[in-house]
């Protein structure tokens, strides 16, 4: 870990606390407007957003790139863009603690930089804004997917991906594969024969 | 910044390279096969990953490969000293492939940006092909060569408007790298076996070399749809002299498309394409599992796999367990035998069979287990009467971490149950009920192998005395082995590990006068805590005041149609069993009211008992334990199996 924390460790809710003077100078200068430690993200087109450091770590990609140093100055998502960056960003703000992702934070978590990070059960406010999050339309839901695929964020894979199978469920096959626009790369005979074997008798 | 020196190329040949992580090597390989001359315009060309090195790391590690780079975006860093080497930043997006125990995963990471120093820079800006600075050319070409080998997978789009031509370098014609590829390079042009035609406007041109070569050549213009500049050609080659033969599919073979390379600019994989037309396969296999393992109908399920092969193929590995159904038909067994190969090797993951039910199956049909075999936890043969030692062994072999084996009814051997247990030494669980045919050799060689044995079910095998058990693992907890041929050192044996919680010897057969049960209470059983003896009709008065005090942990005992027990019994079970909380005494023909009374006085942990049709105790008897013990219930039916049920060890 580059940046370990020297702040202010008696908190439950260490992002909101005004940073401690004390900070050692070599510390990279993470302190956004209310004394939080923040990144800026940058999106394909050129938006920039700025999220907390420690909502930032929910995405094992960024997680990857701060360790290893890249979060001092604005770091470009070239895949991402502003719209899909914007919500992404809002979830993480709401998924704060969430423990989808702060259980597997703690346990690599070896220098107590979360340590008063404590999970927390998602509460009915969480959900509804999950339910909010995914209420959009098919492409919108891609982007968002393949934000989670890249980002490598469990919270935001976990409710993406409970939307796509939601949006397919009791489809046939036609219409799933019209809806996630795949080809049908099977000969009618090989089709034939799986379709044999679902009726087979097996569970 | 870190960055990691991935390579550095000198002249696009002769390398000097120093590397870090297996492309390097990779790379190191391609420019020695190639020595080329000295006249390029840069003498090296450095390339550095600038971030992050963890993408790297993985490369080194057994079993992880690069799969793909896709060039991003090309820009040179301003302000560069012309004395000093020359910095272009190009931002790249590696794919990274790895085999881990499970499967196979993918990393991909996005925001790499390869660092790419040039040396000589003042010869750099003298040199400018075809409207573009040099380097910007030679970086392209340097990514093309990686490719070659394996490394990169370029996309290119119109120079001019950015509009995607879909050429992708797997598309090359390579077989003509060498003196060939370097005069191409030289005139600026690359070669491909096929392009994408609808992204081209075409202008044909007719030449007729018919002096020359003796063939007929005609060329077509390449044009960008959208812009309209100048890509390329395409030839077609056809042997045939004159145009008599229609340009039609006999020659489509031979064709050949030269690209000039200075038309091209490096493009995401066609964003702009997905407009259109949106689709999710640049998912990552991990992230579509996740959404199958979201759905939860097997229709949806199936209607998830039938769309196409590659979420077929996660539909499979995400298949962990298979269970047939049994069949009245016999020829249903001969399409099991004919299938039952195909959907194993369809399912690579599976961890539970369960083939239950299949009572005409022969060994035949489960061989081919073995080769599903390393990630197989557990395997029910329940009730496959067709199976024998030749099948069970075979199939052992090559399921090294077996869990769970149900071979009930199955005509096992002892000669089976050796190969098994030497093979299967990580069984927990076994169930081998019915087996009429294994003896004590069989459980002596289950004991001496393995050693996590923890469930053990040998009801019903009459061929079973249960000396076998002797020397067996302290990991063995539950042990039911209910009409079985059980001897008194048989019975020291089942308790010797130590380990035993449950045990179940209900119907045990005459033992004449020899009550050996009184072993149990000689000082292996202390951790015993359900105890079924139903129906053993000769437990003596003394064997049963040995297990009231050797097994202090006893929490449910089933003494129920146990006629010899008497009062005397009754006495010490009362005085003894402390934490006893449920008691089966229903139709004991010896249990009278004195011996209720001691039950009353004794047993402070009791909570439920079992009682009815028991001739010797009177109503009033029965009145005056409810009085005194009002928090006991009372039951009247007659359980045959107490405790936990062992069913739910194998799954």
């Amino acid at each position: 870990m580059s940046s370990g924390d020297s702040g202010p460790s008696s908190s439950k809710q260490l992002v909101q606390q005004p940073a401690a003077a004390g900070r050692s100078p070599n510390q990279p200068p993470l302190l956004g407007a209310g004394g939080r430690k923040v990144i800026v993200l940058k999106s394909g087109d050129e938006e920039e957003f700025e999220v907390d450091l420690l909502d930032a770590m929910q995405s094992r990609t960024l997680r990857r790139a701060i360790e290893d140093g890249c979060g001092d100055g604005p770091m470009p998502l070239p895949n991402l863009t502003g719209p899909v960056l914007a919500k992404v960003v809002e979830l993480f703000r709401r998924h704060r603690g969430d423990p989808r992702w702060a259980d597997e934070l703690q346990e690599t978590e070896k220098e107590g930089m979360f340590k008063d990070y404590a999970p927390q059960k998602p509460t009915a406010e969480v959900k509804g804004f999950d339910r909010e999050f995914v209420s959009v339309d098919r492409d919108a839901l891609f982007d968002l997917l393949r934000a989670a695929n890249f980002l490598e964020a469990p919270g935001l894979l976990d409710v993406t991906c409970d939307a796509a199978a939601d949006a397919v469920m009791n489809m046939t096959v036609e219409e799933v594969r019209e809806y996630f626009g795949l080809v049908n790369d099977y000969t009618p005979e090989e089709e034939a024969a799986l379709r044999k074997q679902h009726e087979w008798a097996f569970q | 910044m870190p960055r990691v020196l991935i390579g550095r190329l000198t002249c696009l040949g002769n390398a000097e390279a120093t590397a870090t992580g297996r492309p390097a090597q990779t790379m190191l390989k391609t420019v020695q096969k190639n020595k080329t001359t000295n006249r390029q315009p840069f003498s090296s060309l450095s390339l550095f990953l600038s971030s992050p090195p963890s993408v790297l790391l993985p490369l080194s590690s057994h079993g992880s490969r690069l799969s793909s780079i896709a060039l991003l975006d090309v820009s040179p860093v301003d302000g560069c000293d012309p004395s000093r080497p020359m910095r272009a930043l190009v931002k790249i997006r590696i794919l990274i492939v790895e085999d881990v125990p499970g499967g196979r995963r993918l990393q991909v990471d996005c925001i790499s940006q390869l660092d790419i120093q040039m040396q000589s820079i003042a010869k750099l800006r003298e040199t400018v092909v075809f409207g573009r600075p040099h380097w910007y050319f030679m970086i392209i070409n340097t990514l093309f060569w990686l490719h070659f080998h394996g490394m990169w997978l370029l996309k290119f789009g119109c120079g001019s408007c950015g509009y995607p031509l879909n050429l992708t370098s797997s598309n090359r014609i390579t077989s003509g790298v060498g003196s060939e590829y370097r005069k191409s390079v030289k005139k600026g042009v690359i070669s491909f076996h096929s392009v994408d035609l609808s992204r081209f406007t075409q202008v044909d041109e007719v030449n007729c070399f018919p002096v020359s070569w003796g063939c007929h050549r005609s060329k077509t213009k390449l044009l960008c749809r959208k812009c309209g500049i100048f890509i390329g050609y395409g030839y077609i080659d056809s042997p045939v002299l004159c145009g008599f033969d229609p340009a039609g599919t006999s020659t489509s073979a031979c064709q050949k498309y030269t690209i000039r390379l200075a038309a091209l600019q490096p493009s995401e994989e066609s964003e702009q394409d997905s407009c259109s037309s949106v689709t999710i396969e640049d998912l990552t296999d991990d992230c579509l599992l996740t959404i199958f393992q979201k759905l939860e109908t097997y229709d949806d399920r199936n209607a998830f796999g039938l769309t196409c092969r590659r979420w077929l193929q996660i539909q499979n590995t995400a298949r962990r367990s298979l269970t047939f159904h049994l069949s009245y038909n016999p020829k249903a067994y001969q399409c099991y035998i004919r299938l039952l190969p195909r959907v194993l090797a369809r399912f690579p993951f599976l961890s539970s069979v369960s083939l239950a039910g299949c009572t005409e199956l022969p060994d035949s049909a489960i061989t081919r287990l073995r080769d599903s075999g390393p990630t197989l936890r557990s395997i029910s043969l329940y009730y496959c009467s067709g199976m024998t030692d030749p099948g069970i062994s075979l199939m052992s072999t090559g399921c090294p971490h077996l869990v769970s084996i149900t071979l009930y009814r199955c005509n096992i051997t002892d000669e089976g149950l050796e190969c098994l247990a030497k093979n299967c030494s990580a069984l927990v669980n076994i169930n081998l009920s019915y087996s009429m045919f294994i003896s004590d050799h069989g459980i002596a060689a289950i004991s001496r192998d393995c050693l996590q044995m923890r469930v053990l079910v040998v009801s019903s095998c009459k061929g079973i005395t249960g000396t076998g058990f002797t020397g067996c693992s302290s990991t063995l907890t539950y042990v039911e082995a209910d009409s079985c041929m059980l001897t008194m050192e048989g019975f020291l044996g089942m308790v010797s590990g130590g380990g035993l919680e449950y045990l179940n010897v209900c119907g045990l057969k005459g033992w004449g006068n020899g009550d050996g049960l009184a072993g149990i209470g000689a000082g292996f059983a202390t951790k015993l805590r359900f105890l079924n003896l139903r129906m053993c009709r000769y437990v003596s008065d003394k064997s049963v005041a040995a297990i009231a005090e050797g097994c202090p942990l006893l929490e449910e005992w089933s003494l129920a149609v146990c006629h010899e027990v008497r009062l005397q019994g009754w006495s010490a079970v009362g005085s003894n069993c402390k934490k006893l909380k449920v008691l089966h005494v229903n139709r004991c023909r010896n249990l009278c009211d004195h011996g209720l009374a001691a039950l009353r006085n004794g047993c402070e942990g009791l909570e439920i008992l079992h009682i009815y049709d028991c001739r010797r105790v009177t109503s009033e008897g029965l009145e005056t334990f409810k009085l005194a013990r009002g928090g006991v219930q009372l039951k009247r039916e007659e359980r045959v199996y107490i405790g936990p049920s062992l069913d739910d060890f194998f799954i």
